[in-house]
Formats: structure tokens, sequence, C-alpha cells
């Protein structure tokens, strides 16, 4: 029984080292990649549906847009500003459109005060291989914007603005270009 | 027996008259000329927006719906994006400039709930110029969003009513055919 005992400890423990110390020729960890989900993609990227929603990530020196249906790159050299803002976005669809219009005595307008969220703008200027400008506009949920503009600036891209200035000045009157 | 002859009647002149005033709606409908294409190229500049701040966001919106618009409505042989290197040589090339003129963003939520505020209004001046620099174009246009929908949406309206001018104006004839 004794040496039962001793040789499930001699197994497990041998077991337990082999999985902290993975073996030399273990492929190298991939490069870190930022990313947010549920994206809105609303304008500007080439081979992307106006309002596709989608995964954006930020890895090997490019943007990536991707959809259920494809996907699509930037890269992060090419791209000469970002820019982030704020907006409130209706929530609940045609759905709540529809409640709002048969609730009776306009009173469906009361709702609208609480079917709106918060969200995110992140809008990029690239060139393309032509050097030709493009614009490109997604919406993100709140607070990632700038979590993405961040990387977005370590990784290459070129901002006019910075962060801390775009957060102190209220939506919708950042100075454009 | 003789009320019936009468609502029979009535009801024929019913329909005479609601087919005399289709008629001309009809013919004026297939008379309607399809947008004809000169031969001209257009580049379309970034929004201008150094003396009337924009945000960001409705820049690039305005002059992507704008390329969007111009390469739907087949009124120019080419739609050029700013600084693309291949326009570089073409003769028959036209510059599309849009400067702001005033920015009002108004809210959704706003617009919502009042349906009486919270307006988002651009007015922007839209100059279409020759290689010379003769403007050829040279016009205000307002785009808005006063219901329901996103600000955004305001910029749709903004370049509809750009295309509609560029499409609806003559424009002399080009040198030589583009490249």
């Amino acid at each position: 029984m004794r040496g039962l005992i001793a040789s499930l400890f001699l197994f497990s423990s041998t077991f337990l080292l082999a999985q902290e110390n993975p073996p030399a020729s273990a492929p190298a960890t991939p490069a870190q990649t930022t990313s947010a989900n549920k994206v809105v993609h609303v304008l500007g990227m080439e081979g992307v549906a106006h309002n596709a929603k989608g995964e954006l990530a930020i890895h090997d020196g490019l943007l990536e847009f991707q959809t259920p249906v494809g996907k699509s790159q930037i890269k992060i050299s090419t791209i000469e500003d970002v820019a982030t803002g704020q907006d409130s976005k209706q929530v609940g669809g045609t759905p709540l459109m529809l409640v709002k219009l048969a609730a009776p005595f306009g009173s469906g307008r009361a709702l609208s005060l609480f079917a709106h969220q918060k969200v995110d703008n992140l809008t990029i200027e690239y060139r393309d291989e032509n050097n030709g400008f493009h614009g490109a506009i997604f919406v993100l949920a709140k607070g990632q914007a700038a979590q993405l503009k961040k990387e977005l600036v370590a990784q290459g891209a070129r901002a006019t603005t910075a962060i801390s200035d775009e957060a102190a000045q209220p939506a919708g009157k950042k100075v454009g270009k | 027996m003789k009320n019936f002859r009468l609502i029979l009647a009535f009801a024929f002149l019913a329909v005479g008259a609601t087919s005399s005033q289709a008629g001309p709606q009809a013919a004026s409908t297939a008379a309607k000329p399809a947008v004809k294409q000169v031969p001209w190229a257009v580049q379309v500049e970034q929004v201008d927006s150094a003396a009337n701040p924009l945000p960001a966001t409705f820049s690039v919106a305005i002059y992507e719906d704008l390329v969007d618009q111009l390469m739907k409505s087949k009124r120019f042989e080419h739609v050029y994006r700013s600084g693309d290197h291949s326009a570089e040589g073409v003769s028959n090339l036209l510059t599309l400039k849009t400067s702001v003129e005033k920015f009002q963003q108004g809210s959704e939520t706003t617009r919502a709930v009042t349906t009486v505020g919270g307006f988002t209004k651009i007015f922007v001046r839209m100059q279409l110029a020759g290689k010379d620099g003769k403007l050829l174009i040279d016009k205000s246009v307002e785009g808005k969003i006063r219901f329901v929908g996103e600000n955004l949406k305001a910029t749709q309206d903004l370049t509809k009513g750009m295309t509609k001018i560029l499409v609806q104006t003559s424009l002399p004839e080009a040198p030589v055919a583009a490249k």
C-alpha cells in the first residue's frame, strides 16, 4: 500500500513539474493583441459593409476588423490620424421604436430618455497604396476607444490630438484638422 | 335601380378622374432623362474645417459619403481620392473642395424626447474647379437631421444635396478624354 502511495506521489509530482517547465521546443508566445468586441463599422473600411458588426483587433502592425463574413486590414504605419469621441446611441431598435409610436398621448417620448446609451467613436484617417486619403469610423462600447488609440499610437500611428486633450473637451467640440 | 345607375355613373367618373391625373405623372417619370456622364474626372479633397471646427467623425463621414455618392451617380468618368498619385497625369481633372461654414451638433436623445430641438446642422461651401483654378461651381449646401436618426445622418443629407448639384449643373466640354 505504501509503495502504491509513493509511486502515485512520484507520478503526480513529475506530472506537475512537467507542466510547470515546458520543453525548450515549445512555440513562442504569439504577439500581443489588443481587441474590442461588438464593434460597429459605420463606414470607410474597404470591403466591409456599412454598419457591420465585428471585432477590432491590433496586432503585428495591423488594425484588423473581423466580421463573420470576412476581414479587412489597415497597416498602422499608413494611419495619419486617430481621433476618439463620444456620442449617444438609441438602443432597442425597431421594436422599441414601434412601442414608442404606439404609446398613447406621446408618452413614448419619455421612453427615449432611458433608451439611449453612451458610446465611443474611433475615427481613423489613413492612406492607400496610391496615397489616396481614406477615413473609417467605428462605434465601440464606452471607454474602449481611448485604449485602442493608445495602442495604435504605440505601434506607430500618428495622432494630431493627444488623448488627454480629447477627454478634456466636450463631445462635438473637438477641433478637426 | 335608379340608385344603382347613379352609383355606377359616379364610379365611372371617379375612375376617369384618377386615370387622367395619373397620366401626366407617368409620362413625366418616363421622360426623366438619365444622368449623363461627362468626360471629366474629379478629385475629392479632404473637408477643410480649419476656420470652423468640425469633429473628425463628421469630417470623415462627409468625405467618404461624398466619394461614395459620386461613384454611384456615374456623373464623372473617374472619382479620385485626395492625394491619389494616379490623378497627377489626368488632363481633364476637376477638383472638388469642401469647406465648413457652420456646424451645429445636436443630440439624438433631445430630438427623440422633444421633437423640436437637438437638430444637427452642417453648412458647407462646395467649389468645383478646373486645373486652371477657374470655378465651375461655387455654392453653399446644408445638411441636417431633424427627427429620428443618428447625428451622422446629417452628413448623408449633405452629400446627397452636393451630388444633386453636381449632377444637375452642366459642365463645359472637357479638353481631352481621360487617360
